[in-house]
């Protein structure tokens, strides 16, 4: 039996027995590299260098600016302000959840975090509303995924450190797919609630006067993202500076405009943000590691060979990509899937005339589905929790929702400029 | 074949680094008949430079080419060949690094048990700008980004201005967003990565090479017989040579390219003592970290002595 | 990471508002960073939030849930075996050879000791979580939320 045989058997063996994702693939490792006869001093390497990367630090810091600014009191006021902002027309609720959850996700890097800040609030009051808890609960897990779209983006922050691209070109080329997300999701919803007869959110219809007084109430959420994406895109920060001003941003709000923070408030997220960063990274560590085996192996390179000799036609060589991209997100978290299949898939969407940046949103918004899909959808248990409608419900009040989103993952494949026009524009790619 | 040789470097495969090893390879692989195989693994896809040189001492890797600057935290002599206006021409540069070959290795074995078959050098570093530097008036007030290494920082400290260590992925739009105003690197780096599109002018300010040795894993070296230790010495003294020739061809390219895309090349600075003196200045301050004042004046005295 | 932070928010304030740069504070930070990851690591250990595929062990009755969640962190136990011993040879080798971080001249084996340290602290993380796992009355849980 051939080394990589004996590591993927070796990898899904320990999957079933229940062994954490980041053990198996470490395990599976050391497997492939006893079989190549590397020492295993190699291990204790990878483990460091992993993690030695100016760059990572960003993660903990955009999770720990997101907490800080929800506790401080943001969310409740940008949804006031989305509030304002919609008009009355049927399902208006659902059309103010996926524009909060669209302003949220620029302040937050994460989806399910996106989703549980929105989602405590506007699921009960859609329910309140007359809507079936299983569509409030559908609107938000897949709204909540718009998070990693827009930036910050911690998906987009570990995809860009494992292809080597620029991750504040992915930054910028996440924000009109993003948009686009926000816009069929609402569409989408707008159908269903005028065949269901959801109530008009906003009866006395929109004013200047009342959008403006709520845009005043909610100005120190709405600045957040001006401050910390204008710097990145000015090329005023770097990422990680721009992070760590996101927090400093965060705090100085909590603590004197809305003196809302304190002490122990700053290290419970603090510490949430070391234990949270602890889980993403081991997978990171582990997910290294594999990658200098298979790398060793030749994998990718045979792998990629293999697809492309076989599928000549780059259209059926893309939607071969999405597919295996919305089915693995199905199954797989978003972090251990970008960790794994990118080494093996950028090359052949390279080889099909995709930007990597460009294959980097793609990537980015099939994992936004993945959130949303059974079995494994971190958003489906997020919203199913809050909604108690059961997670078989929810996925079937989603189904709508994913066809919307798969339609602008499929336009963001085959309208390239989409992805790459702002970062063109600004000279982060070529 | 016998024995692997895993060969690692940090460029893509059009690049003179990768030219230098596809040359290993094939010269190893003839002079041993075969009985060595190696594989080149491009990109820094087994680590990044100085970890892959870490692996080397454990034997988990066996070759690399990587730059010298990447070599130093382990091997601090190797930094002898980073002195700021060290050599004057191209020749006085291959006579002095072929000169101090033999004795770098007796050092560098035994700091980081790696062995240097050759030296391999890109060119020397020019300055790229967004406005003319022809003295070193012109550079004051300008904000230049630079590779973070000591010795290059210090260098441009004594020429009057703070230089920023910036990361690399990030250097061109900063260029073309003027959040900085240049770069230093050889002239290939700026057909390579474009910076003809956002800066205008360069200056031949030659303060520095850019040399990366071809070393391999002592441990493993001293596990072959002696004829294999032959070959690969050999193999390896020949690609450097080869390696050498090419990138001196790609940097003529370059030149005629950024001249022909209207890129105004100065040459040398017309006060160019004025930068040397300053740079010279500093060479005892950097003696302590590239392995003590002895090493450093013993390998001074070769570069001088190949100035002849 | 409070230290971390503090580095970083010196580094953004002292270079936008004063002009000044310092490039030891890029890798002072970074070394600190390295260390809280790995409290990451041994935290999260503590609460048991390491990822893992569980739909199929949801589907065995309790006391398969926990005959199946032991063998697991038993094999989890043999990796952080294997990285705590060869951590050690490669700790004890880079004292011998040392690597000299060329900004601050720290030896980086200070910052790389984390290694193994992390993994034989959080081992000591994993047998507590197994031990509570069969002495507890409550059902196991396992929580598949992951917040990133
Ligand atoms: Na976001
Ligand atoms: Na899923």
């Amino acid at each position: 039996m051939s080394a990589p045989i004996i590591l993927t058997l070796a990898f899904f063996v320990f999957l079933l027995l229940g062994v954490p994702v980041a053990v198996s693939i470490g395990l599976a490792a050391i497997a492939g590299m006893i079989a190549a006869n590397i020492p295993l001093s190699f291990v204790v390497q990878a483990a460091y260098s992993a993690v030695n990367d100016f760059l990572i630090i960003a993660v903990p810091m955009f999770v720990l600016a997101g907490v800080l600014m929800e506790k401080g009191g943001l969310t409740s006021r940008l949804i006031a302000f989305s509030r304002s902002l919609v008009g009355p027309t049927p399902g208006g609720l659902a059309t103010v959840t996926i524009v909060a959850c669209t302003f949220f996700a620029a302040i937050s890097g994460s989806g399910p975090a996106t989703a549980a800040a929105i989602g405590s609030i506007m699921i009960p009051t859609m329910i309140k509303e007359g809507y079936h808890k299983s569509f409030a609960a559908a609107v938000t897990s897949n709204a909540g995924g718009i998070g990693v779209v827009i930036p910050p983006s911690i998906p987009m922050i570990i995809y860009g450190i494992t292809a080597e691209v620029s991750i504040t070109g992915l930054f910028v080329a996440g924000v009109i797919p993003g948009i686009l997300l926000a816009v069929a999701l609402t569409a989408t919803s707008r159908v269903i609630s005028r065949r269901r007869g959801y109530a008009i959110a906003n009866p006395d219809g929109r004013s200047a006067r009342t959008i403006f007084a709520a845009a005043w109430e909610a100005r120190w959420a709405i600045l957040a993202p001006v401050i910390i994406l204008g710097g990145i895109y000015t090329g005023l920060f770097t990422v990680t500076e721009a992070s760590v001003v996101a927090v400093l941003y965060a705090l100085f709000v909590g603590i004197f405009i809305y003196r809302t923070l304190t002490l122990s408030n700053f290290f419970d997220s603090m510490t949430y943000a070391v234990r949270l960063t602890g889980v993403v990274l081991f997978v990171l560590v582990s997910g290294r590691l594999l990658g200098r085996v298979l790398t060793i192996f030749q994998v990718p390179q045979n792998f990629s060979n293999l697809m492309i000799n076989t599928f000549d036609n780059p259209v059926v060589l893309i939607l071969l990509i999405i597919a295996l991209l919305i089915f693995v997100g199905m199954w797989m978290e978003t972090l251990t899937q970008l960790i794994i299949l990118t080494p093996l898939l950028l090359p052949v969407a390279v080889n099909a005339g995709i930007d990597p940046i460009q294959f980097g949103i793609m990537f980015v918004i099939a994992c936004e589905i993945g959130y949303s899909t059974p079995p494994l959808g971190v958003n489906l248990f997020v919203a199913s929790e809050i909604s108690n409608a059961s997670v078989e419900e929810v996925s079937k009040a989603s189904i709508p929702l994913i066809l919307a989103e798969i339609g602008v993952l499929l336009l963001v494949t085959f309208v390239p400029q989409l992805s790459l026009f702002l970062p063109r524009l600004l000279g982060f790619i070529y | 074949a016998d024995y692997t040789m895993r060969l690692s470097h940090g460029d893509n495969e059009s690049n003179p680094t990768h030219l230098t090893a596809v040359k290993f390879k094939e010269l190893v692989e003839q002079y041993t008949d075969n009985k060595v195989e190696v594989q080149i693994y491009p990109n820094n896809s087994l680590g990044a430079e100085t970890e892959v040189a870490q692996s080397l001492r454990m034997g988990s890797v066996e070759a690399e080419i990587l730059y010298t600057g990447n070599l130093m935290p382990l091997a601090p002599s190797a930094g002898v060949l980073m002195l700021p206006y060290a050599y004057k021409s191209t020749e006085q540069a291959h006579k002095a690094m072929d000169a101090l070959l033999e004795p770098l290795n007796e050092r560098i074995t035994q700091e980081a048990g790696v062995r240097a078959l050759g030296l391999m050098e890109k060119g020397f570093r020019v300055l790229t700008t967004n406005k003319p530097v022809e003295t070193l008036e012109d550079l004051k007030g300008l904000k230049i980004r630079v590779s973070p290494n000591d010795i290059a920082i210090q260098t441009f400290k004594s020429w009057g201005i703070e230089p920023i260590p910036m990361d690399w992925a990030e250097v061109f739009p900063a260029l073309q967003q003027r959040v900085i105003d240049g770069q230093e690197n050889p002239y290939t780096t700026a057909i390579s990565s474009r910076f003809y599109e956002v800066q205008s002018d360069i200056t031949e300010i030659h303060y520095m090479m850019w040399t990366g040795p071809l070393i391999v894993s002592e441990r493993v070296f001293q596990s072959y017989p002696d004829d294999i230790k032959e070959a690969v010495v050999k193999a390896g003294r020949e690609a450097v040579d080869y390696g050498r020739q090419v990138s001196a061809e790609k940097t003529e390219e370059a030149i005629a390219e950024l001249k022909e895309r209207g890129v105004n090349l100065h040459g040398a600075p017309k006060d160019e003592e004025k930068w040397q003196a300053a740079a010279q200045a500093l060479w005892p301050n950097f003696y302590d970290q590239i392995g003590g004042a002895e090493w450093a004046n013993q390998a001074v005295d070769i570069i001088k002595s190949s100035a002849n | 990471m409070t230290a971390v932070l503090v580095l970083l928010s010196m580094q953004v304030i002292g270079r936008y508002a004063l002009g000044w740069s310092f490039a030891w504070i890029e890798e002072v930070s970074r070394f600190f960073f390295v260390w809280a990851v790995y409290f990451g690591f041994v935290v999260a250990a503590a609460k048991d939030r390491h990822i893992r595929v569980s739909v199929q062990i949801m589907m065995l009755p309790p006391l398969g849930q926990k005959v199946m969640l032991t063998i697991a962190d038993l094999i989890w136990l043999v990796f952080n075996g294997i990285v705590v011993w060869f951590g050690s040879i490669y700790i004890a080798d880079m004292f011998q050879f040392p690597v000299i971080s060329q900004t601050t001249g720290i030896n980086l084996v200070w910052v790389q000791m984390i290694v193994p340290l992390g993994f034989l602290l959080m081992s000591i993380r994993v047998i507590q979580v197994m031990i509570r796992r069969w002495t507890d009355a409550e059902t196991t849980v396992i929580d598949t939320r992951l917040d990133d």
